[in-house]
């Protein structure tokens, strides 16, 4: 009888929460990692290289006649693409992709895979060139660099041709960035190259 | 018996993931002539168990996806399968979706061979598709153990 009564209380379950002070140091340092390593691995960069400093806009509105093959929208807005080969200036640009990867097994058996940690790397690289010729003879080359770099995660998208827009677009501000405080002296070159271009040759938008 | 019974299911997630390999197609052959005005892009998944099995038995989930070129279905890569396309020289982009998208960007000159590998990464409920433009040197070694592939759509010139 005394076992039946015993059976029908109610065990208390001794449930002791932790006060904020008592979180240990090695905890909270475990928990600011994560979440760094978390907010760092889905992130993006974009380094270009000149580093120019501010630029004021030229007085002058540019419009240089260049060769390039391409779509517009890369280009610097003082230059226009030329259809004919004869013309001053000649625009141009390289792409390049690069991987780094977590071998496969290891991200598949890594369990702080599932946490966000990084599965690899995308780095895509940009080089533009403006390059200015006088009499066929090279006088003057522009050229920028830029590295759009994302660390991807099982989160993350992988979109190499996002990352290229944004390099191509840096690469392009960049070299206007160059050619605006060269102004006057391309304008001369410009003129001086006008007056040998053969008739009929015109600039398309 | 219960012991054959408990082995039978990852025995035959294995054969499974084992089979996805491409057993059919024509092994790989390169265009016979590669015309001056365009550009060609092969675009191949190694077959390799892997790069596709081991994420698949981890997962347990799918790892085949659809390449698009330009916006149109080109191609659904199998392990150890390959397409050719003819492309026009121009800025194409190169996309593959599953829970993610892998997306590529290709400036097109005429006259050029380009590599584009297909490989995948760990997901959540599938796995990523991972494309990547690889060294002519490269693409042209891995892709012989490739076989063709049926492309995904007829708009596109897939030899």
């Amino acid at each position: 009888m005394q076992s039946l009564n015993r059976d029908r209380v109610p065990r208390r379950v001794a449930v002791r929460v932790r006060t904020r002070s008592e979180v240990t140091v090695h905890e909270r340092r475990s928990l600011a990692l994560l979440a760094v390593s978390l907010w760092l691995s889905a992130c993006t960069s974009l380094n270009v290289a000149p580093v120019l400093p501010p630029s004021h806009e030229p007085s002058q509105p540019l419009s240089l006649r260049a060769t390039y093959k391409g779509d517009p929208r890369h280009l610097p807005p003082s230059v226009v693409a030329a259809s004919t080969p004869d013309a001053p200036f000649e625009y141009a640009f390289r792409v390049d992709y690069e991987r780094h990867d977590v071998p496969a097994l290891l991200e598949a058996l890594n369990p702080l895979t599932i946490l966000g940690f990084p599965v690899g790397r995308t780095d895509v690289t940009a080089v533009a060139t403006l390059t200015a010729r006088e009499a066929g003879v090279v006088v003057k080359r522009y050229e920028a660099t830029a590295v759009a770099r994302q660390t991807r995660t099982m989160y993350s998208s992988d979109s190499q041709t996002e990352l290229r827009a944004r390099a191509l677009a840096a690469v392009r501000d960049n070299i206007e960035a160059q050619i605006s405080a060269d102004a006057q002296y391309l304008l001369g070159l410009q003129a001086a190259a006008a007056q040998t271009v053969p008739p009929g040759a015109e600039a398309q938008p | 018996m219960r012991r054959v019974r408990g082995l039978a299911p990852p025995l035959l997630l294995l054969a499974g993931i084992a089979c996805v390999d491409l057993e059919s197609g024509p092994p790989f052959a390169p265009l016979p002539s590669q015309p001056p005005d365009k550009a060609i892009v092969y675009v191949y998944r190694n077959p390799k168990f892997l790069t596709g099995g081991v994420m698949g038995v981890v997962g347990l989930y799918t790892d085949v996806y659809t390449v698009n070129a330009a916006g149109k279905p080109l191609v659904k890569l199998l392990p150890g399968g390959y397409i050719a396309l003819v492309a026009e020289p121009r800025e194409t982009e190169f996309s593959a979706t599953t829970e993610a998208t892998s997306s590529i960007t290709l400036d097109l000159e005429a006259g050029e061979t380009y590599y584009l590998k297909g490989d995948i990464e760990a997901g959540i409920v599938r796995v990523h598709p991972k494309l990547t433009l690889v060294d002519d040197a490269v693409g042209a070694s891995e892709i012989r153990e490739c076989r063709k592939l049926q492309p995904a759509s007829l708009g596109l010139d897939t030899p």
